[in-house]
């Protein structure tokens, strides 16, 4: 499916969008160029482009907007019925657009902000249907999609940043092999619960912290939700893979939700979304 | 419960109430409907086999007694006694000194029940319900969520400042919280409150919050100080734009019911034309009598520096004397 002009339009159209002046719209497009042509060729571009202070607010207001527009389609995204195409292209055009001027943003250090950006960001470019570009942003910023170092890090952050790593393979694409060996970093995990889990849990006070018990719930939907996804990509489609996956994702989402981490809870929507796409993009 | 003769009524009762949570999960505003006309038609819909027993049977006769109060128009949540007061450019406190039997009312009946949302045990039953299929060992988990039966006192007493809100300062919360658990560290986890606020020229803005729940004679209380303390949350919603957006891009993952999209719409959008006018409230619940020092500190944290199209009010509602630890109960 690739979007159509028309989606584009209806997507000026969006409220969100017709909420912030036109100049800024345009503004945010310009900052965008410049900074990608910056990437590029490097401080030697060749433009009367400056930048001024108020542009990252530009940036991340126009941002804001889209991912607003793109949001508000999540579930079109994860929809298979042919009653959610309009909005589903419309929501895919938003996740272009936002994908356009979130690459182009500075990346949060901090580790989980960071990988937290590079789901979005990769997210985005999928259901935007950015693919190429993606695959390019991955070369591009090799430092930010690094996976962190596990030794010593608490249960559920090792969790995290082993599915960020299957994860990355996949959006990377860089080689079947990748693929292939997501499944035994799952397994993997599931050999290392018994030693790390008991471990966090022990030191999590039951009345204060219930949120890092369901953090690890998520995330043990996420893992299995992930084999899933590679399953399904390096095997074709074993009865029943699909709806698993919707099955998993939702479950997590639950349980990422009553951790109240409302970054968590929506990396999990956008992940979902972006699993469908790219099971619907698959040759 | 007192004599099998109510049984019908309890009976229309339970089944009532748990249609009035999802209609007050739609409603924009639950005082300007007629609650009235709608317990006429769902009374209609009642499986008869529905049965309540047990003590259960008068909570639920006193939820619905207290919804049809609602109803008329006169909610048993009294404004309070404003006992001290203070402010400092646009950052103000109150000390609400609560009308007690009004008070202890909406606690006690369909405030509690409704505001509060799924009991900790469903949700947690919901969450783990498909986690077998995972391939993970349950074992660690389950024990530790094990102990966990019923509802805690912290989120009675949130429930109660939610409501404070939604009455007295024009708050409208799209959907009842559910059994939130909050991390010792504030980290990227949401704001307790989020919701929209209609202000004096009747435009509704977006509206985030913290409520921290604290018993015992101590004060001020640890709970507004420190690094997940009130005044500290608030700073963080105050000064950080990205925690913000990222709030703001999650509730528009909510707005999928049509009757409060208009309030979403409108609030979002004068957000997008100025990131800084939002209005913070920070709401501590007490079971102590009222003093000033309890947010003094707190106030003076976030006088400083703040922008000026944001605006913050802190809160502190004063329960009857040890009245927290039995609020779960």
């Amino acid at each position: 499916m690739s979007l159509s002009s028309e989606a584009f339009d209806r997507l000026s159209e969006h409220w969100a969008v017709k909420a912030v002046p036109q100049g800024d719209l345009q503004r945010s497009d310009e900052i965008a160029n410049y900074r990608m042509a910056r990437r590029a060729v490097g401080e030697q571009v060749d433009s009367h482009f400056e930048e001024s202070d108020d542009d990252s607010d530009v940036l991340g207001r126009v941002s804001l907007v889209y991912q607003v527009a793109a949001t508000e389609g999540l579930d079109a995204l994860a929809s298979e019925s042919s009653s959610d195409a309009s909005k589903r292209e419309l929501t895919m055009a938003a996740c272009h657009r936002a994908f356009g001027l979130l690459r182009v943003k500075p990346c949060p250090e901090p580790t989980r902000e960071r990988l937290m950006h590079v789901f979005e960001v990769s997210a985005l470019a999928c259901c935007g249907e950015r693919w190429s570009e993606l695959r390019g942003w991955y070369r591009e910023n090799e430092q930010i999609v690094q996976v962190p170092e596990v030794d010593g890090v608490p249960w559920d952050r090792r969790l995290l940043y082993r599915i960020f790593d299957c994860w990355v393979r996949m959006f990377r694409k860089d080689s079947p092999r990748d693929l292939a060996a997501i499944q035994q970093v799952i397994a993997d995990l599931r050999a290392d619960q018994k030693e790390h889990e008991s471990k966090l849990l022990e030191t999590t006070e039951r009345d204060r912290d219930q949120a890092v018990a369901f953090r690890v719930v998520a995330l043990y939907y996420w893992a299995k939700a992930t084999e899933l996804m590679s399953v399904y990509l390096t095997q074709g489609d074993p009865p029943g893979t699909l709806r698993n996956l919707d099955k998993h994702f939702g479950q997590g989402v639950a349980a990422a939700e009553a951790s109240r981490d409302t970054q968590f809870e929506m990396v999990l929507r956008w992940l979902h979304a972006a699993a469908k796409a790219i099971v619907r993009n698959l040759p | 419960m007192k004599t099998c003769q109510r049984t019908p009524r309890v009976v229309l009762a339970t089944a009532q109430l748990f249609s009035l949570r999802e209609f007050l999960r739609r409603a924009p505003d639950p005082r300007q409907r007629s609650l009235k006309r709608y317990l006429l038609r769902a009374l209609l819909t009642i499986p008869p086999a529905t049965r309540v027993a047990g003590s259960n049977a008068e909570f639920f006769l006193g939820a619905l007694r207290d919804t049809i109060e609602i109803a008329k128009g006169s909610m048993r949540l009294h404004s309070g006694k404003t006992v001290y007061g203070s402010s400092d450019g646009d950052c103000s406190a109150s000390d609400v000194s609560s009308a007690r039997s009004g008070l202890d009312r909406a606690i006690s009946g369909v405030a509690a029940s409704i505001l509060c949302g799924d009991s900790a045990r469903a949700v947690v039953d919901r969450v783990m319900s498909g986690l077998r299929e995972t391939d993970v060992d349950r074992s660690g988990t389950q024990a530790f969520f094990g102990w966990i039966t019923g509802r805690e006192a912290r989120r009675v007493g949130e429930a109660t400042g939610r409501l404070y809100l939604t009455v007295h300062r024009v708050c409208l919360f799209p959907w009842p919280a559910e059994w939130d658990p909050r991390r010792s560290n504030g980290g990227s986890a949401g704001p307790d409150l989020e919701s929209f606020h209609r202000d004096g020229s009747g435009a509704y803005c977006v509206a985030f919050g913290e409520f921290k729940t604290s018993s015992g004679p101590v004060g001020p209380p640890t709970v507004v100080r420190g690094l997940d303390g009130l005044a500290q949350q608030l700073r963080q919603l105050r000064n950080s734009k990205d925690y913000r957006y990222a709030q703001v891009r999650y509730l528009a993952r909510r707005p999928d019911v049509a009757d409060w999209f208009e309030q979403f719409e409108s609030a979002c959008e004068r957000y997008v034309r100025d990131d800084l006018d939002v209005r913070l409230f920070g709401c501590l619940i007490r079971d102590v009598e009222p003093s000033e020092s309890d947010l003094r500190r707190a106030v003076v944290k976030l006088a400083s520096g703040h922008p000026e199209a944001t605006e913050i009010e802190l809160l502190a509602i004063y329960l009857p004397g040890n009245r927290i630890p039995r609020l779960g109960s």
